[in-house]
């Protein structure tokens, strides 16, 4: 190469911090963390102002309380079910969406006849809003009216009102939510698997890897970072779900299916404590972070690189 | 040897379509009785025991839907295609943010880089109950309430997190070799940006157009609280008006939901060609 | 050299990129700053015409936000609207329906961020919480004489309904009216009017068919907690003691009417799944002949013109059984009741008079004539006129009655209201579960709503 070239193929190589460059990449992504920051930070710092207080609307007065409306919250009963079953939500909704979101992408990557027909199919749960998907599945799973329930008790299942069961009842909207936000990740897995070169898979095919090895070794490897940081962002949207409890059981019966977004919301606009919902949302946000933080931690190899 | 590798493929196939079935069945189980609910007569839609095909078929919602449904303050028609215009503008709006971003991201070291990355993946953390009333005082501050541009920045906010971190994935994927290649041919960054990754990263971005669009299509609880007039409604607007103060209009709900969802199932058939390996493998060499 | 140029063409272009990034930010907030100055400038300059315009005839929009309704309702509405709109082109009404179930979080994110409409058709119960909060202000205080001219219009009791700390803030179309309890007449010849009738005819009906005796509803709804305190009020039950300063839910009376529920359960009287089953699919039921009796509201007539189930069962309505010996500490409560769409001012109506106006209108007898029965079924109507019409007949046969007795009202109080009830209700609903589904005995679960109530009530009446 020659001498320009080669100065200006190492000034790109360069991985110092130099102010151009620096400046190059605040501007490639200010706007977009500009965005974030006005539309969703801002009403954060609002919520958390709220949450050191002990706001109710219908109360004469509004004092700063500190950490106190925390420590409430994180004694109360309703908190402590609420958050276990956020718990729970999280980690088996996130298992389920992986493992299903997984293997269908994968069958769709096979490429048959149809399998465009499919993805697109498979797309709707996601599609249709999600007040619109929990009212039918009430009215799937309730006593008299529902098919779902009907069947359950032809065959004998113990208890086939599902959503007025203690025990089926969380199972039962856990369930919901994989059904909806399985196909995020669907489509995810597909479109990393289809961008995995295929000259990759020839040459090992060549070399004389079987199906499964080629498996293991090309794939795998090849769409470790969108598998990761995508099963990360599914979670992220299993815990933002909060129609499809609110709509078919608003938490109950009692509070078994109740989960922190519906106990935030009931708190603030149905009780109007508004401190106390916003310390709520706090907490659940710390939550998120922490086990984000934690995920992100333990799979640290896949994106040292970015930094 | 040729019947046996024929053989091989029939059953391939037809294991491949049994599972389609199953998959399709279970995916589809309670969209097909929302579906199926819009062809059902009135009379049908409460009974005990409860049907899952209609006894009776009947295409009188879909009439009446073409006459404006029921109590219909503005048309049907007009909710989609508000809809389909913030969905639209909002998804291109996102994808520009979120490619750019991310390639800033994915190609440069600067200083608190990891701050904004937090930033940028913490905008997806917040429960959405919990800043309904400030997003509400913040959008009316700045006047955009009860106005489209208002629910378009909104949902761009919220989408983008998401596309961003796809984004950086997709960005890391492609060797740097290429981009160097161009810039020793005499592009600066961005032209090389323009002219050479994007079209490589083609399949990531389409991903992070659609989940931009779906992100927005459905979205309800907001456009509840900052759209006040029923013309500027958005569609999941107009559709909780059939969930009434006692009634549940199914029969209309599962039509309205299939026509709402129609569009996009077609489209996205379509656009699944720029998924197929072919293109992209094609542009990667050329 | 040619190097040198090469990375000075390089670094230009890079710095011009990011300079032509910056402007790209400055342009587009300049122009932000520029759009809203151009705005400000506009409003200033239209104050100042609107301010010299004497005799400008302005067209004045008076936005209205109805929550809930049935399509009778709506289709009325609308058409009185239109009505009013033709007659009155100085005062322009914008009738917006919206939706029930999401009411709270849309009046109290439009509130805080300003965007109330001038008029909320909501129900009566909401109306502490929002006098509480500011979200409405007195009719009386803006226009006494007004109000005054209404009065006598409207039957006492209702008229009451709507009247918290004394003042008047709400003008009431119809009230529902609970607790009712529907019957399919093909299986009850006469309807059981003691508990213990009850319980007893149930007994008798499950021997003989396959259908669900008695319907009870106990989701976490607002509507089925109201059905329980209309049971529980007819025992002599109350939330609040006189004073108002004690929560009294866990009383003899209370405990007595949780445990007719409880009862219902462990005699297999009622359905398998109360805690799933709400007023509406409680109607549903018995109109699908699944079930012979069925707790109801008024509404029900209401519910039947939209439902068009497929069975028509011969079916009436009747007030639910009373204990036959109350055991509360207050007088039984023959039934109780509230207004669900009634006209409220808010605070943030910039055009105070101009809604006063519409509002004369809303409460007059032309807009108030389609609650009596015909076009709209399944509504108590408000006004004296109402109740005299022939169309109520039709609906309310034995209702109208007893009100030409001058009883029907006599043994009625308003539904409970006052701020916090929400709260306390929705742990009311949690014990009604939590009793049913067998998991808690009546006393301690009554306990427990009253210590948790009682808190509420505390911090709210500071």
């Amino acid at each position: 190469m020659s001498k320009s070239s080669n100065m200006a193929v190492s000034a790109i190589h360069r991985r110092g911090f130099s102010s151009r460059r620096a400046l190059y990449g605040y501007a490639w992504t200010l706007p977009a963390v500009l965005c974030v920051i006005f539309f969703i930070f801002y009403p954060v710092f609002e919520s958390a102002r709220l949450s050191l207080t002990d706001q109710s609307l219908l109360a004469m007065e509004t004092k700063y309380v500190g950490l106190e409306t925390y420590k409430d919250m994180l004694t109360s009963e309703e908190f402590q079910v609420a958050f276990k079953n956020s718990v729970i939500w999280l980690i088996f909704g996130t298992l389920g969406v992986f493992v299903c979101g997984f293997l269908i992408g994968f069958f769709l990557h096979l490429d048959f006849i149809g399998s465009r027909l499919l993805t697109a199919l498979v797309l709707l749960p996601w599609v249709i809003p999600d007040f619109v998907a929990a009212t039918a599945w009430k009215w799937l799973t309730v006593g008299e009216f529902g098919i779902v329930s009907f069947y359950l008790e032809k065959i004998g299942f113990p208890e086939p009102s599902l959503l007025a069961s203690s025990t089926y009842v969380l199972p039962t909207l856990i369930l919901l939510v994989i059904w909806r936000i399985t196909p995020l990740m669907s489509i995810l897995v597909r479109a990393s698997l289809e961008s995995v070169p295929p000259e990759y898979y020839e040459a090992a095919e060549v070399d004389g890897a079987t199906a499964w090895q080629r498996f293991i070794y090309i794939t795998i490897p090849t769409i470790r970072y969108p598998l990761v940081i995508g099963t990360l962002l599914t979670s992220l949207f299993v815990l933002r779900e909060f129609a499809v409890v609110w709509v078919t059981t608003q938490g109950g019966p009692v509070n078994y299916s109740e989960i922190l977004p519906t106990f935030i919301y009931r708190q603030g606009f149905m009780y109007f404590e508004t401190g106390p919902a916003a310390a709520s949302s706090m907490i659940y946000f710390f939550f998120i972070l922490t086990f984000a933080l934690l995920y992100l931690f333990s799979f640290r190899k896949v994106w040292k690189e970015l930094l | 040897m040729e019947n046996i590798k024929k053989n091989k493929n029939i059953y391939r196939t037809f294991a491949f379509w049994l599972i389609t079935i199953v998959i399709a069945f279970i995916v589809l189980f309670p969209v097909v009785w929302l579906f199926a609910a819009s062809f059902k007569p009135d009379k049908e839609t409460f009974m005990v025991p409860p049907s899952f095909l209609p006894h009776e078929f009947t295409f009188d919602i879909y009439q009446r839907i073409l006459e404006g449904g029921t109590a219909k303050p503005a048309p049907w028609i007009l909710n989609f295609f508000n809809s389909l215009k913030i969905a639209l503008v909002t998804t291109v709006l996102t994808t520009i943010l979120s490619a750019l971003a991310g390639y800033g991201f994915a190609r440069y070291r600067f200083p608190y880089k990891f701050i904004l990355l937090l930033i940028i993946l913490v905008g997806q953390m917040l429960p959405g109950p919990a800043l309904l009333v400030p997003i509400a005082v913040l959008i009316e501050n700045i006047g955009l309430t009860n106005t489209h541009t208002g629910l378009i920045l909104l949902y761009t906010a919220f989408a983008v997190p998401f596309t961003t971190w796809l984004a950086i994935g997709n960005f890391e994927a492609i060797p740097r070799e290429i981009e160097e290649s161009a810039l020793v041919d005499g592009c600066n960054q961005f032209t090389a940006f323009i002219k050479v990754v994007l079209p490589l990263s083609r399949i990531g971005l389409i991903t992070t157009a659609i989940f931009a669009f779906l992100m927005s299509w459905s979205e309800f609880p907001f456009a509840l609280v900052l759209i006040q007039t029923d013309e500027q409604q958005t569609m999941p607007l107009a559709m909780a008006r059939l969930i009434r103060e006692f009634n549940v209009f199914f029969n209309e709900m599962g039509a309205v939901t299939m026509l709402f969802t129609i569009p996009i199932f077609l489209v996205f058939l379509f656009a699944q060609k720029y998924f197929i390996r072919g293109i992209a493998a094609g542009a990667l060499k050329g | 050299m040619r190097s040198n140029r090469l990375m000075k063409l390089i670094s230009l272009r890079g710095a011009s990129l990011v300079e032509v990034q910056k402007q790209k930010e400055f342009e587009f907030r300049s122009i932000f700053r520029s759009l809203i100055n151009r705005e400000s400038k506009f409003f200033l300059i239209a104050l100042l015409i609107f301010m010299f315009s004497v005799n400008l005839a302005s067209a004045v929009e008076i936005k209205v936000w109805r929550f809930g309704g049935i399509l009778a309702e709506h289709s009325w509405e609308k058409k009185k609207i239109t009505e009013w709109n033709n007659q009155n082109p100085d005062v322009k009404v914008v009738w917006s329906n919206q939706d029930w179930a999401t009411k709270r979080e849309k009046v109290i994110s439009s509130f805080k961020a300003r965007q109330l409409p001038d008029i909320l058709v909501m129900d009566g119960p909401s109306i502490p919480d929002f006098v509480r909060l500011g979200v409405i202000q007195a009719l009386d205080d803006v226009d006494s004489n007004m109000v005054g001219s209404w009065k006598n219009r409207f039957v006492p009791e209702i008229w009451n309904t709507t009247i918290y700390k004394g003042k008047f803030y709400a003008i009431p179309t119809y009230v529902d009216v609970t607790t009712f309890l529907t019957y399919n007449k093909e299986f009850v010849k006469t309807p059981p009017t003691t508990w213990s009738e009850l319980k007893n005819m149930a007994k008798d009906l499950k021997g003989k068919s396959n259908k669900i005796p008695v319907v009870i509803a106990a989701t976490k709804g607002t509507n089925d907690v109201n059905l329980w305190e209309g049971i529980a009020y007819g025992n002599g039950c109350r939330w609040l003691n006189e004073k108002g300063d004690k929560v009294v839910i866990n009383d003899r009376g209370c405990v007595d009417a949780l445990q007719l529920y409880k009862d219902l359960v462990t005699g297999g009287l009622t359905e398998d799944n109360p805690q799933e089953i709400d007023y509406y699919k409680a109607i549903v039921l018995l109109l699908e002949e699944s079930a012979i009796m069925s707790q109801s509201m008024s509404w029900l007539k209401a519910i039947d013109s939209e439902v068009k189930g497929s069975k028509n069962p011969d079916y009436s309505l009747t007030v639910f059984p009373k204990n036959s010996n109350p055991t509360g500490s207050y007088p039984s409560a023959n039934v109780i009741m509230a207004p669900t769409s009634a006209g409220m001012l808010t605070s943030q109506s910039k055009n105070v008079k101009a809604a006063m106006k519409f509002l004369n209108f809303f409460a007059s007898q032309n807009f108030q004539a389609g609650w009596d029965g015909d076009p709209i079924p399944g509504r108590v109507p408000a006004t004296k006129a109402n109740w005299a019409s022939p169309d109520v007949v039709k609906v309310y046969p034995d209702l109208v009655k007893l009100y030409n007795k001058g009883t029907l009202f006599k043994g009625a109080l308003p539904m409970p209201a006052f701020p916090g009830l929400v709260q306390m209700e929705t742990y009311m609903g949690e014990a009604l579960q939590s009793v049913v589904m067998g998991q808690q005995d009546v006393q301690s679960a009554l306990d427990r709503v009253a210590a948790k109530s009682q808190r509420v009530l505390d911090k709210v009446s500071n």
